[in-house]
Formats: C-alpha cells, structure tokens, sequence
C-alpha cells in the first residue's frame, strides 16, 4: 500500500486547485467561507436567495419561495368562501392535484371537498373557474406536447377565447379579477411577438388594476405584462412592480439585466423608480455595493431593502476579513481570482477595513430614516462589523444595547448574544476563567436557543474555527487545538496532500513540545474542570445539543499521536537524545497500525539510489521510530569514540537522514504526508517549514557523507560516501532551483585519491556491483 | 331450330376449356413486416435481431400516441422518435434506410374524435403532418393511422384521414378490425390508400372463462364467413404477444404483462398450468402487491399453432397482388422466441415472400453472423412464451393494432 501512497498523492495533486475555465472537481467556497452574521435576520423571505452567498443562489428553500404566495391567495379564497372551509380544502384544490388528475376526479371531487362544494352552491361560474384555472396551470407549467414551441401556443388560445367569454358572463367582481388574471397570465406565457393577437393590457387595466393594493393578483399581472415588453421597458416595469408583487421578486431579479442599470436611470420615471433600480441591481452584486446604497437612501429614504442589502455587506465584509484569516484559502468570494496586481495582501486588508469603517457610518447616517425595530436591526449590523475589525470593545457595547432592546426579535436578540459573548472572550488578552465561562456559555446558548437553531450546525462549526484559530494566533495553542478539533468547517488543506486539514495537522505545523505537552497533560488530567473536559471532549451533555465531539473524535488527537509529532519536532531539530526519550514513551504496538505499518519493510539505514523508496523489497531489517533514533544515537556515540567505525557510522546516519528527507523511503520521520509533487510545489510556497533544508535539501545526510568521505579508508566505502555526498549536493541544488543541473558533476570525486577507490566509483556510476556495495554496508 | 340448340352446350366447351387450362393467378407478394409499438425510441439488442433473423423487410413504427384533453386538446401523450436505424442524429440516413422499410404509424384514441369539432380536426391533421415531417426520415415507405373508430367518430377519422392521405406522398394506411372488415356497408371503409387488417382482440378480455381474447378461431371464424373483398386492398397484422388476464372473484381487474407474470412465477406467487388459468396461492406486497391471494390470472398465449389458425383464416383476405405481413410487436418475447420457420410460414401462408431486394425469393433468410448467440438466449430462456412487452390494457394505454 505505501508504494501506492506516493501516486496516489500525485493523483490528487494532478487536480490541485486552480482556476478553472471549465466545470472539474473542487471543494466549494462556502465549505470554508466565515460568517458569524445569519442573513436571515433580514427578513426578506421573498427575497431569501439573495441573501450573501458565493453560490449563485443562497438557499434554495423552496418552501419559502411558495409558501408565501400559496398564502396569500388562499388567504383571498377564504375571505371568498367563507371561514368555515377548511383551509386543507382549498389548498388541495389549488396546490395539491395536478391538472389532468382534476380533470379525471372532478365530478368525485365536487363530492367530497368542501371548497368545491361551497363553489357549486355559489354558482355564478366559479365552478367552471377552477376548471378553466387548472386548464391554464396545465398550459403554463408545461411544454408544447407537440414539441413545436415552448409552450402549447393554440392550446392557450383557445383557452384565452374561452376566458374572454366566461369574463364576459362573469359577474362576481372577484372572479372578474381571477378570470382577468388568469388571460393575463396565458398571455404571458403565450408571448409570441409573431402572432401578437392576445392582448392582455386592457384586461389588466379594467379588472385588475383598480385592485392594487388589495390583491396579490395585481402585482403579479404586472409582472406576466412587463415580461412581455422588450428591454430597457421590461426591467424598468420590473422595477416599477417590484414592491407589488414580492411572489415574483425572485424571477424579476433572475430576470433583471444588472449591467444595464447605468443607461436604465435616466429613463426612471420618479426617484423611488431609480432606487428600485439601484436594489435590483445590488441584490445580485458579489463587490463593495456602498456607492448605491448611499444613492438609494438618497432617493428613497427608509428604503424597505436597505437592511437586506446592508446584510450583505456585512457578510461580504466577514468573508473578506475573516475568512482571510481565519483559513488558509483566502475570501471565498474570490476563490478563482488572482492577486490584485501590485497590491498585497495587507494592502486589501487595509483597503477592506476601510471599506467597513464607510458601512458603519452609513449605517449611522441613515439608522433616523427607520422605524425603532429596524434601527434595533441596524444597529446589530453596527455592532457586528465591529466585530468583523476586531473592535471587540465598541462591538459588545452596541450588541449588548441590541440584545437589551425590548423591541428588537428574539432572533436578532440571540444574534446579538452571540457575537457580545464571543467578543468578550477575545477582548481579553488570554484566557480567563470568566472567558472559559464564556465559551462554555456560548456552546450552551448556541445548542439550546431556539432562534438559533436553524443555524445550529454552521454556527458551532463557525465559531470554533473562530476561537480556536485566535486562540492558537495569540499563543494558547493547546486550547486552540482542542476547540478548532470541534469545527467542521474546512480551513486549508493538508500541504502537499489534498485533502482538508483539521486541528491535528495544524498542530503539526505550529506546535512545540511544550504546547505537545500541555496537550497531553490536558488529555490525561484526572480531575478536569468543565472548561477543560469540554477542551478534550470528555464533557457530558444533553443529547439533543450538535455533536461536535464526533469532529473532535475525527481529529485523532491521541496521546500517541501527540508524541509522534512531538518526536518528530526534536528530529527535524536533530535531537535525537529527546526524540528518543519522547518514542519511549509510545507502546510499541502503536508502530503496527495505520500509517507507520506502511513502513514496517523498510530499512533506513541501507540506501540503493536507483530505488530509494524501497520498491523492489530488498531490505530486510524491520525498525520502529524509535529503534530507527535509538540505533541512529549508537551509531553516533561509536562513532565519535571508535575511529574504525567512524566512516561506516557516518556513511550509516548519512543514510538515515537521507532516507528521513523527501527523497527517501522513510520520510515518516519527518512529516505525515508526501507527494511527488511536492519539490516543485514547495519552490511556490511562500514561507519555508522547520526543517525544510534537512527535508528537501538533505544537508543533514550531505554532513553526515562527508565525515565518512573524511575517515573512510575502504575504497568502496569511500566511493560510496562520495557518490551519496554528490547526490544530496544534486537535491540542494534543485531544491535552490539554482539549475546548471545537467550539466552537474559531482564535486567530490576529488576526495578518491586512490586507484581503487576511483575504480569502485566508476563501478557504482556504471552500476557494476553495486547492489553488492549497498548490502555491503549496514 | 332444336337440333342447333341441342348443340349447344358445345359453345360453352372453349369457354369451360379456358376455366380450366387457363394459367392460375400467380401468388400475391408478401413484404414480410413487424409492428414496434414501444415508448422509446432505441431498439434494444433484442430487437434489432428479432428483424435480422427474420428477415422483416418492413417496420411499422409508432411514433406518436394521441390524446385529448380539456388543456391541450387533441396532443401526443408520447412522441417516439426515430431509431436511429433509419436517420441518425446528423440527420443523414441510417444503415437500415435502404434495408429495412419504415412506415411511421400514429395511435388515436377514439375518444379524441368524440371530443373535438370538425376545425379541430383539420388543426390536428395540420399538426400531425407538421410532426410527421419533424421526426421522419426523408424516406419513407408509408404512414399507418391506428384508430378504432366507431359510428360516432366514423366521420371526424375519416376526415382526418382525407385530409393526411390528400398531402402525403406516401401511401396511407389504416388498420381495420374484424367488425370494420366484416361490414364494410355498415362501419364505413376509410379513405386511405390501404387498410391493415387486425385480425385479433375479437374476444371479450373481462369475461371470465378459457377463452383466448387475443385469438379465438370459434369467435373470428363468422366475421370471414361469406364476407366479400374489402375495398379497401389489405395488409395483415399477425398477434405475436402473450399476457395474463387478472380476475378476482370472476370480475376483470386488468392486465398483467409478461415481465410481470414473470416476476410472480420466479417468486412462486402462481400455481397452475402455464397455458390455463393459474391461481395466486402466495402475495408478496413488495414485488406485485396487486395480486391478491385466490385472484385468478388467464394466460392468453400466442403460440405458432395458434398463430397458423389465423393465418389459416386471415387468407381469405387478401385482395391485392403484393401485401405487407407485420407481425404484433417486434418487442415481445413472444415474437423473438418464434422459430424462425414459424415467423416464416406466418409469412408464407399469404403467398410468396419478397427478396430482400424486391425479387421473389424461395429461401430468403437473412443470415446473420449473431445466430448462435440468438440461439444461446432463447435456450436460457425460460420457455414460458410469456411477453415482456404487451402494453397494458387501460383507460391510457394504447394496445392497438
């Protein structure tokens, strides 16, 4: 299986992220873009999937999107109908049967459903109404069976002709209005500007017009009518029906041409026109949208969608300052593009913070244009965003000022709750034990608050990524581990290796041994306080709260684990004298499971170039970590004070930290993952690891070759140790990306002074007994 | 005077001599034809080999099936596009265009012509010639119109009819039932170019008992009797499908076809004779939970026996020197699992077979190089001449011819 490992990593990397001009596999940006803010607090249930996302929709509720005209039109059919037919009744006649199962069950159905029957005892033609409506949801919903244009173009019609006769006989008022509704919608769907023979505007002037207002139907019409003109008349009706008919905001904004906005303005018939504009506009955009907003205050004051487009600032501000720090993958909205250019990345962090010092004072500028709920609201986005830049004393005075409002929605209450808490617990330079009571408050309230369980999930899964990355950034590593073990969110990913990187390989990289320690000692406390069970997730709690601790579980962060990686640090520090003592540590059984059994053929301390990994099988000795360090001490010690042995040892540990580096077969030693790729990828880092020059340039196997170059008197040996020393000389210079490695020549065939170690040399370059000269030395 | 008289018989003798040396009438042609009346348009493998071995020169292939509704009107409830044996997606021919002839074939139901007015039915007409030209190849060797109309809706078929076979340059055909064929004064005889006779469905499928509704020779023998030709010339469509006939308690449920009977022998739910009526002695809710213990299912199978009884009856109908011979449906196991004899004397039984390249041909087989891998699925198969594609017979569903 390990001689798999390395191509199946190399698989992976083949698809390492890059921007892609095509559909291909990725993780996607909200597996990891941060938010803290819920953008439903906006309460624009029409216009849900609008809310900030880096998917094109946010969402999908479906139920949203249908319940709410569902709603309203049974909401005019009872008020029809009277109060006491069941509401069930008349949502199975308009929502709940298909068309073509209507027409089968009719005659069954004006039996048995009270709605129905109501209808025929009324007579006047509604009964024949619902038959004509479901006629028209058949036309609409479906395409031309015959294939010929997208909808049924002479089905519809006819059913227009037989609408115009049963408006003509009608004469309840409001079916008047649900016939003329129902033309006007056919009309819409059967738009055809070649046959432009079904004219729907004056049935919506004489019938449905006067009802703006007091009907959902009126708006709607306006919709189907506007999506009959051409642009710019289509989207400036759009927007001038936008307000009307919010069961059609979704389509309209779908529909909206956004980049034409600018030559749309000065065509507004009124201010408020122009803002509608600006809104529709905005719904949409992924950039800074603060321009507009001033604008639309500008035009109409107190706008309606303000705070819905201001949540969206908010959540674009948390992606692009939080998400930036807090993973390593950058705003998720900018996921498939390059760095500005000529800018850094502080220079955007600067240019973001700006951004949302502007927001704030908008939103204080424009906090007097609202109602009191709404001014609540805004000032929770206030609050939020100083949050968002750090300004954890301003942000827990506003939110605690919102979570106190007695006006302001037990949802937003909770939000506000939320971020006050979590404020409080970083505005203190370390942990406390009132902030450990913070944090302990903040899982409580997040599993147990009904307004935020919705969220739930995300929330925990955001807030530790939060705590547990500012934790480990201001120093307290440990409890900034265990807390990010609990997240599921996803942060960066495993270099070189793809795949998501949890708290355990962020451990890795940041961790000492005495953070290694603190962790161990936390594992193994006896008596823990509530703060440090919930660390190690050995707390008990109500069933019903999110299982966080199955991440933690997932993270591995045993002792074992821990120790490992503990005694891997002393290794790339080359002290082995720790290292060993931290091995002995770890019960050998440990050695025989996943992935160090992967290991168990290998031999480090013998090295044949022309198969460093091990491939053909030829080694023969078995080894643990730390036997591998114990043997790697002796060998040391008898080298120092045997001069016999000293060229062999050497030659010996040159082979073993060889084999500890990139190019080797024991490269476990020094890290948890590998991948071919790996060399060049590293040249694309931006920061250098522990231990990189040891790892990818073999300095430490290089020294250790030399001092046998230096003592050798056995010209095989000798020849040997000059052709190793020349090939961690090749692997410094490519891992320098100094190139001229072509024309390379190993500068240390100068130290074969003699015939026959010059011989053996030529012997192993032209691979004659070279096999024999490996197993020679062990 | 008398003396001559006396004679006379003598001058009917070069008369009666010329009755019997004249030569005989040679034997009418046959295009040996298949019907494929699927809802998807690819043949399966199956299929596809079914015409090979058998050596079909033609298919009739259902391309639409036609509805009405109170929305939409007369419209295609299924539209079946062309195989691409005959026109491929490029729009050029297919390998079978000049191999195998086809004749698209669209279903009416009958109660689309009770439902729409004569414009209708010059607007539906319109439609189903405007879709014709969408979904067919350029070549084309015909067009079937499948109705079972009845007096009420005799006139609006027929004006569709007129209509359709007035524009195409393809002959028309329509399919004929016995009742239709026997009493061509009474039902009217279609204005198409040729009829296509069904000689089979004469049963009454809800009455309980042992009689066979697909074909019965006792029940279609009087619709043959004394009947004079039909104007109509004709081809004829031979039954080669199979299903069970569900009753509980002596009252007609539906129809189960052969993947299901199937189904509910594999998993031991029928006891009885495989050709007689078997018994539902075990239910199984997950599998056919609308067979119901003591339900009754009537196997109706067409063997090759009974195949050659109506061949036997369905020769006297023939009215033309050259004539399509389809067998119902290319689909069914029922066909595929026919030996290819008896597929060829359900051909042969009507007159002489066409070559495959329009010459009379004694031995006009095609072989095919996949012959023994036919030969390996029908030996695996379970020899139960049981469908696994006879439509269900419903309120929606057509069956037709």
């Amino acid at each position: 299986m390990k001689r798999l490992l390395p191509y199946l990593a190399a698989l992976a990397l083949v698809a390492q992220p890059a921007p892609l001009t095509s559909c291909g596999w990725d993780w996607s940006s909200e597996e990891y873009r941060f938010w803290l803010f819920q953008p439903e607090l906006a309460g624009s249930r029409p216009l849900h999937a609008f809310y900030f996302t880096t998917n094109v929709l946010y969402g999908p509720d479906y139920h949203e999107i249908t319940t709410l005209p569902y709603e309203a039109n049974m909401d005019e059919w009872q008020a029809l109908v009277g109060k006491d037919v069941p509401r069930d009744d008349i949502a199975t006649i308009l929502y709940g049967i298909a068309p073509t199962d209507y027409f089968e069950q009719q005659l069954e159905l004006f039996q048995r459903n009270a709605f129905l029957k109501r209808l025929a005892r009324m007579r006047g033609g509604w009964p024949e109404f619902i038959a004509f409506a479901k006629r028209c949801e058949q036309l609409v919903n479906s395409d031309d069976p015959w294939g010929f244009i997208e909808h049924d173009g002479d089905g519809i019609r006819k059913a227009w002709k037989d609408g115009e006769q049963m408006l003509k006989a009608a004469q309840h008022p409001q079916l008047r209005a649900r016939l003329a509704f129902q033309l006007v919608r056919l009309a819409h769907h059967g738009h055809d500007p070649q046959r432009p023979d079904l004219n729907a505007r004056p049935v919506y002037e004489q019938h449905l017009a006067p009802l703006r207002g007091k009907s959902w139907m009126e708006g709607a019409a306006a919709f189907y009518l506007a999506g009959m003109l051409n642009n710019p008349e289509r989207d400036l009706a759009f927007a001038d029906a936008f307000d009307r008919a919010t069961d059609k905001q979704f389509r309209m904004v779908q529909l909206f041409a956004s980049g034409e906005v600018g030559n749309y303005l000065p065509l507004a018939k009124d201010d408020k026109h122009r803002a509608t504009l600006l809104v529709m506009r905005d719904l949409q955009h992924p950039g800074r949208a603060l321009e507009d907003l001033e604008r639309i205050a500008a035009w109409d004051p107190g706008n309606r969608h303000l705070p819905l487009l201001l949540s969206r600032e908010v959540n674009k501000l948390e992606d692009w300052l939080l998400t930036t720090t807090l993973t390593d993958l950058g705003a998720a909205i900018r996921q498939w593009q390059d760095e500005p250019e000529g800018l850094s990345p502080a220079d955007v962090l600067r240019v973001d913070l700006d951004y949302l010092k502007y927001v704030q004072a908008f939103i204080t500028r424009i906090a007097p244009q609202f109602d009191a709920a709404q001014r609540t609201y805004l000032e929770l986005l206030h609050g939020h965003l100083s949050f968002v830049s750090g300004d954890f004393v301003s942000a827990t005075r506003t939110l605690s000022a919102v979570d106190q409002a007695p006006s302001a929605p037990a949802a937003v209450r909770a939000q506000a709750r939320l971020v006050r808490i979590l404020c409080g617990t970083m505005a203190a330079r370390q942990l406390t034990d009132a902030t450990r009571n913070d944090v302990l408050a903040l899982v409580e309230l997040l599993n147990t608050a009904p307004e935020l369980a919705a969220q739930r999930n995300e929330l925990l899964g955001q807030l530790h990524l939060y705590l547990g990355k500012k934790l480990i950034d201001r120093g307290e590593l440990p409890e900034g581990v265990f807390l990010l073990a609990r997240s599921n969110r996803m942060y960066g990913t495993l270099f070189p290796v793809w795949h998501s990187k949890n708290a355990r390989h962020v451990a890795f990289e940041k961790a000492t041994p005495a953070d290694y320690d603190q962790m161990i000692a936390l594992l193994e406390k006896p008596d823990k306080t509530p703060f440090e069970r919930y660390l190690t997730a050995t707390d008990e709690r109500p069933a019903d709260w999110e299982r966080t601790e199955d991440h933690f579980q997932g993270n591995d962060l045993t002792r074992e684990k821990l120790l490992d990686y503990k005694g891997m640090w002393y290794l790339r520090e080359n002290r082995l004298e720790e290292a060993v003592a931290t091995y002995r540590q770890i019960p050998d059984d440990f050695w025989t499971g996943y992935p160090y059994a992967l290991f168990a053929d290998d031999d480090p301390f013998q090295l044949n170039i022309h198969d460093p990994h091990n491939y053909e099988k030829t080694d023969s000795v078995r080894y643990t970590k730390r036997t591998i360090v114990e043997r790697m001490l002796a060998l040391q010690r008898e080298a120092d004070r045997d001069p016999k042995k000293r060229a062999q040892n050497h030659y010996l540990l040159g082979n073993a930290y060889y084999n500890m580096s990139w190019h080797g077969k024991y490269w476990i030693m020094s890290r948890i993952a590998w991948s071919m790729h790996e060399m060049s990828q590293w040249r694309d880092r931006e920061e250098g690891g522990q231990g990189d020059d040891d790892y990818f340039g073999t300095q430490r196997a290089r020294k250790h070759y030399l001092l046998a170059i230096a003592s050798a008197k056995e010209p095989v040996l000798k020849a040997m140790a000059v052709h190793m020393a020349g090939a961690c000389e090749r692997n410094w210079l490519d891992y320098m990306g100094e190139g001229g490695l072509d024309e390379w020549e190993n500068p240390f065939t100068s130290e074969l002074k003699d015939r026959r170690s010059r011989a053996a040399y030529q012997d192993i370059e032209e691979c004659r007994g070279y096999a024999d000269f490996v197993r020679r030395f062990k | 005077m008398l003396r001559l008289l006396r004679w006379s018989p003598l001058l009917f003798l070069p008369l009666a001599a010329w009755g019997f040396l004249r030569p005989a009438p040679p034997d009418p042609v046959v295009i040996p034809s298949a019907f494929r009346w699927k809802n998807k348009y690819w043949l399966e493998g199956n299929e596809e080999l079914a015409v090979t071995r058998n050596g079909i020169q033609r298919v009739y292939h259902k391309v639409l099936d036609i509805d009405w509704n109170p929305a939409h009107g007369a419209h295609p409830v299924s539209v079946v596009r062309i195989p691409y044996q005959w026109r491929n997606y490029s729009e050029h021919n297919g390998h079978w265009t000049d191999q195998v002839e086809l004749v698209p074939c669209i279903y009416i139901t009958n109660n689309t012509f009770l439902q729409i007015s004569d414009e209708e039915v010059d607007e539906l007409a319109h439609k189903l010639l405007r879709k014709l030209r969408m979904e067919s190849p350029k070549l084309m060797h015909g067009v079937m119109l499948d109705c079972d109309w009845s007096g009420k809706t005799k006139d609006r078929f027929f004006r569709l009819t007129r209509i359709m076979n007035d524009s195409l340059d393809v002959p028309l055909t329509a399919t004929i039932r016995l009742h239709q064929y026997a009493q061509p004064g009474k039902t009217g005889v279609p204005p198409a170019d040729r009829g296509m006779l069904m000689p089979y469905n004469v049963g009454k499928i809800t009455e309980p008992g042992d009689v066979n509704s697909i074909f019965d020779e006792a029940t279609a023998a009087p619709y043959f009797k004394g009947t004079k030709a039909y104007p109509l010339p004709l081809d004829i469509g031979l039954p080669a499908f199979s299903w069970g006939v569900q009753f509980r308690n002596g009252k007609f449920l539906g129809i189960l076809h052969d993947e299901q009977v199937q189904q509910a022998m594999t998993a031991g739910m029928l006891t009885g004779p495989t050709r007689g009526t078997l018994q539902v002695t075990q239910e199984n809710n997950d599998a056919l939970p609308q067979l119901h213990l003591g339900d009754e299912v009537r196997m109706e199978r067409m063997t090759p026996e009974v195949i050659a009884q109506v061949v036997r009856m369905a020769r006297s109908a023939v009215n033309s020197d050259t004539l399509a011979v389809a067998f119902f449906e290319l689909g069914t196991s029922t066909f595929q699992q026919l030996e290819r004899a008896d597929v060829r004397a359900g051909f042969a039984g009507f007159g002489r077979i066409r070559g495959s390249h329009g010459q009379v041909e004694e031995e006009m087989l095609i072989e095919v190089e996949v012959e023994e891998a036919y030969e390996e699925v029908v030996d695996s198969a379970l020899r139960v001449p049981v469908d696994s594609a006879v439509p269900v017979i419903g309120p929606k569903r057509s069956m037709r011819p």
